[in-house]
């Protein structure tokens, strides 16, 4: 099985530096992907998704510092890696793709030519001529039609679909072996949210390349990945494959989200929204960040030392909880 | 010029005879302004483009250098300069430079025009003396006018600077904040790609939008500094024809200035439809 591990987080605690002090936001952050799995990370907006994402690929904005942890792909450790030794490894061993593909396009350049750029940053040695075909290719192979027109155009010309399928065609254009897919479907419409999602499915598919989803969408994450972990105030609560997740969620919030997700059968009236807050991480926190919002609260939940565990010896579900249901 | 006419009467006139390029003649010089502006255009225009030339060369990688490192040393230097540059007014500049570097130090010439006093000008291809001066091969005058040409030159890039480096260092700054520029690092784009290709171009337009902006408040400033050293430009000839009350000359003066003005303006539209396809779509 660890032969197979493709990014290993483990630990991971990130803080900012503001103006109202350090803002510890991720504590202890543990994820595990293996190669050609699909893993999804669920929270609610603010709970961390995008911040793990950052700092696994170094890019995390210059007033966040990771404090403490490791990030292993295929077995380097990432953090120990320069940033120009990064820089190489970014869009040609994992890639990433970003909500809102319209703003995060350069607008003034064309659609083709920014395929390029990634093309030319990991292939010095390729000829322009040779680049620019397989900046068409890869616009066809993200089902563009008329690839060899659309190159020329500006994303401000395509619609939010078409900006993400340029996205895809830049993250992939050198065949990583992981794509992190952070709300790729925010900003489109429910339509072309199926269609972009099966089209990422599809890519990764033939490629035999792990994907990692970002995203707050609990039904999403189950469509389309073999494993969810779920993610509250920069802490992993519990990791699941899905079945065993939609089945059995152990940990109250998985089932606070699941209550509040939106399901065949179940009408509006019978959602139940989660109570309170994400805490504000500006204050000391105790050692369960769920805690001040959980029903099944026990005194001994504040202690220190909470830890992500197998559920019952099961060392596929894992779960972060003193009181799990 | 019928000025025993009516107003009416006298403006047509005016008009009729412009039309023809004719902006009448100057009481103190007596000769047609039109051939006093254009004689003077040429040196008004040498000193306000190597103004901005200068401003601009200084100004941007300034304000790029102050968006890259936000509140390192240079981003501090780019602050003085940017607010000294817009507190002091150009005339006062100026004499503080003619003060330091003519009357203390001894480097400037004396601030008596566009040469000093034992060359005679180039012969006349482009009315501007450096590069009349270079087509003829004539160093000595090159030098001398280069070196009249420094301090006031100066006066006008330390005011023309401020705004460059101060809209070069936001532009900058916010472009890169935005989403495209984490999606250039995400996808492994090396530093100079990101800071030129993406992020310089997309802020480039407010600073070209700037620069004619400043372009046309240096036009204005010209008058104080050409008055200060000297300069035989068009500005100076302006000042003094209002004094003397010669009203010929001033109103060619607001007419050609303003004429510039559009000209400037157009060739700004131009340039920003060149670097963002978007602004062609709108026009």
């Amino acid at each position: 099985m660890h032969t197979n591990l493709l990014l290993s987080v483990q630990n991971l605690s990130v803080a900012f530096d503001t103006r109202h002090g350090r803002v510890a936001v991720l504590d202890k952050v543990n994820l595990n992907l293996h190669k050609g799995e699909t893993l999804a990370i669920v929270g609610e907006s603010g709970s961390g998704k995008s911040v793990t994402a950052y700092a696994a690929l170094g890019i995390l904005d210059p007033a966040g510092k990771i404090t403490n942890g490791k990030v292993e792909f295929e077995g380097r450790n990432l953090l120990e890696l320069s940033s120009q030794e990064m820089r190489k490894l970014r869009g040609r061993d994992f890639a990433m793709i970003f909500q809102n593909p319209r703003t995060a396009l350069n607008p003034i350049r064309k659609v083709g030519r920014q395929i390029e750029d990634v093309l030319q940053a990991h292939n010095p040695g390729m000829g322009a001529k040779a680049r620019k075909e397989a900046a068409i290719e890869q616009l066809a192979s993200v089902k563009i039609t008329d690839p060899t027109r659309r190159y020329n155009a500006y994303p401000y010309e395509l619609s939010g679909g078409m900006c993400q399928r340029v996205m895809i065609a830049i993250a992939l254009a050198c065949k990583p072996r992981l794509l992190i897919a952070d709300e790729p479907t925010t900003g489109l419409d429910v339509t072309t949210q199926v269609v972009i999602m099966d089209l990422v499915h599809e890519l990764a598919q033939a490629h035999g390349m792990a994907t990692l989803l970002i995203t707050h969408d609990l039904g999403l994450a189950a469509d389309y990945c073999s494993r969810i972990a779920v993610m509250h105030a920069g802490q992993v609560l519990e990791d699941a494959p899905v079945a065993t997740l939609f089945k059995g969620a152990r940990h109250p919030y998985t089932a606070r989200l699941m209550a509040a997700t939106l399901q065949p059968g179940i009408t509006l009236e019978k959602l139940v929204s989660i109570p309170g807050q994400l805490p504000d991480l500006r204050q000391p926190q105790p050692s369960c960040r769920f805690s001040t919002r959980c029903e099944r609260c026990l005194p001994q939940c504040k202690e220190p030392g909470l830890a992500l565990m197998p559920y019952s010896n099961n060392t596929s579900h894992l779960i972060a909880c003193r009181n799990p249901l | 010029m019928g000025l025993n006419e009516s107003l009416f009467s006298q403006f047509w006139i005016y008009l009729k005879d412009l039309l023809q390029g004719d902006m009448g003649r100057s009481f103190t010089t007596g000769q047609p302004v039109t051939q006093d502006l254009m004689e003077r255009l040429p040196a008004s225009l040498e000193l306000t483009l190597l103004g901005l030339f200068i401003a601009i060369i200084v100004g941007l990688p300034l304000g790029m250098l102050a968006a890259t490192h936000p509140n390192s040393w240079i981003d501090h230097i780019c602050r003085l300069l940017t607010t000294s540059g817009v507190c002091l007014p150009t005339f006062f500049t100026g004499l503080v430079l003619i003060y330091i570097f003519y009357y203390l130090l001894g480097w400037a010439p004396a601030p008596m025009g566009r040469l000093d006093l034992f060359s005679s000008p180039p012969q006349d291809v482009t009315g501007f003396y450096l590069i009349d001066s270079a087509l003829a091969g004539e160093w000595a005058i090159f030098r001398s006018a280069l070196a009249q040409l420094i301090l006031p030159s100066i006066t006008l890039a330390l005011f023309a600077l401020a705004p460059l480096a101060r809209i070069t260092r936001a532009g900058l700054l916010g472009v890169l904040n935005s989403d495209f520029i984490r999606s250039a690092k995400a996808a492994g784009l090396p530093r100079r790609v990101i800071l030129v290709r993406y992020a310089l171009r997309n802020s480039l337009l407010p600073v070209v939008n700037t620069m004619g902006m400043v372009f046309s408040y240096l036009l204005g400033i010209n008058v104080l500094v050409e008055k200060v050293f000297a300069w035989p430009g068009i500005g100076s000839y302006a000042l003094e024809a209002l004094i003397a009350s010669d009203y010929a000359p001033v109103q060619g003066f607001v007419l050609s200035i303003a004429v510039l003005y559009v000209l400037l303006n157009l060739i700004v539209d131009l340039l920003c439809s060149l670097i963002d396809p978007r602004v062609e779509r709108a026009a």
